[in-house]
């Protein structure tokens, strides 16, 4: 799960910045948050970890909007320079979440 | 064509599917990931088999860096020094397409190293309320730190270890 977590290298953005995907699902019923899930990835889904901002923020990193789509966030503030450290946050994130296996 | 030797056969330009018929069509039966003591050629399936789902680029429905040739060869000699009667890991592949082999007693008790095409290996561990994280080059080094962190994952109130 941590390594599902782990942020991709955006270089569409100056400067180029680490951010992990995320959709945020308050209000949203279970069927709505799968169903937002499958129209932003595109692909089989086979789980999903949910997060409050209070679990990114005790990983010392940030959420912040990014539509389209609507809902669509990322999760800031990894650290650059070495993977291990973003391993380490990664983990952290893992440990605190709950994880939901696709219905 | 034996899983291991799989590994090493992947060409650029073959279509997914095509990998898929390289290698066997049924995948060993596997009993609980961390359970199970490590077979010779279980790790390196597992390996090949994560690699080939993460085989294209944005394999995860968004940016996903496929499996480079060099961090397959180098994930699949990772798993032949993982030693027989080891606990096996989970393998997993992150964005930017390294191999992840993580253990993990339940969620604050866990242990991952992500090997990617260069020479480090690059670990992090969470036990409780303490971590540890840091990088080693394949070498025996890097086994050590394996071992000695899989005895704190598996093993309540384990010392502290680099």
């Amino acid at each position: 799960m941590a390594a599902n977590l782990m942020p991709e290298l955006n270089e569409e953005v100056t400067p180029p910045r680490f951010e992990t995907s995320v959709q945020r699902t308050e209000g949203l019923a279970e069927a709505a948050i799968w169903n937002a899930g499958r129209a932003t990835r595109n692909v089989a889904l086979r789980g999903r970890v949910d997060l409050s901002r209070a679990i990114v923020e005790g990983a010392s990193l940030q959420v912040s909007p990014d539509e389209p789509p609507p809902g669509h966030a990322v999760i800031l503030g990894w650290p650059e320079t070495e993977k291990q450290d973003r391993m380490s946050c990664a983990l952290q994130l893992a440990a605190a979440g709950t994880l939901t296996s696709v219905e | 064509m034996s899983a291991l030797a799989a590994c090493y056969d992947f060409e650029p330009g073959v279509s997914q599917d095509a990998r898929r018929r390289q290698v066997f069509a049924e995948r060993p039966v596997a009993a609980a990931a961390t359970s199970v003591p490590l077979t010779y050629g279980q790790l390196e399936w597992d390996v090949l088999m994560a690699a080939l789902d993460a085989s294209v680029e944005g394999w995860d429905g968004y940016r996903g860096k496929p499996v480079s040739q060099g961090v397959l060869k180098n994930a699949c000699s990772f798993a032949q020094q993982l030693q027989r009667g080891w606990r096996r890991p989970d393998v997993v592949v992150d964005a930017t397409g390294d191999i992840w082999f993580q253990w993990q007693q339940d969620p604050r008790r866990t242990f991952a190293v992500a090997i990617g095409a260069g020479q480090m290996g690059h670990y992090a561990g969470l036990f409780g309320t303490n971590r540890v994280s840091g990088a080693e080059s394949f070498n025996d080094r890097l086994l050590q730190v394996v071992a000695a962190n899989l005895e704190r994952v598996f093993l309540e109130g384990a010392p502290a270890a680099a």
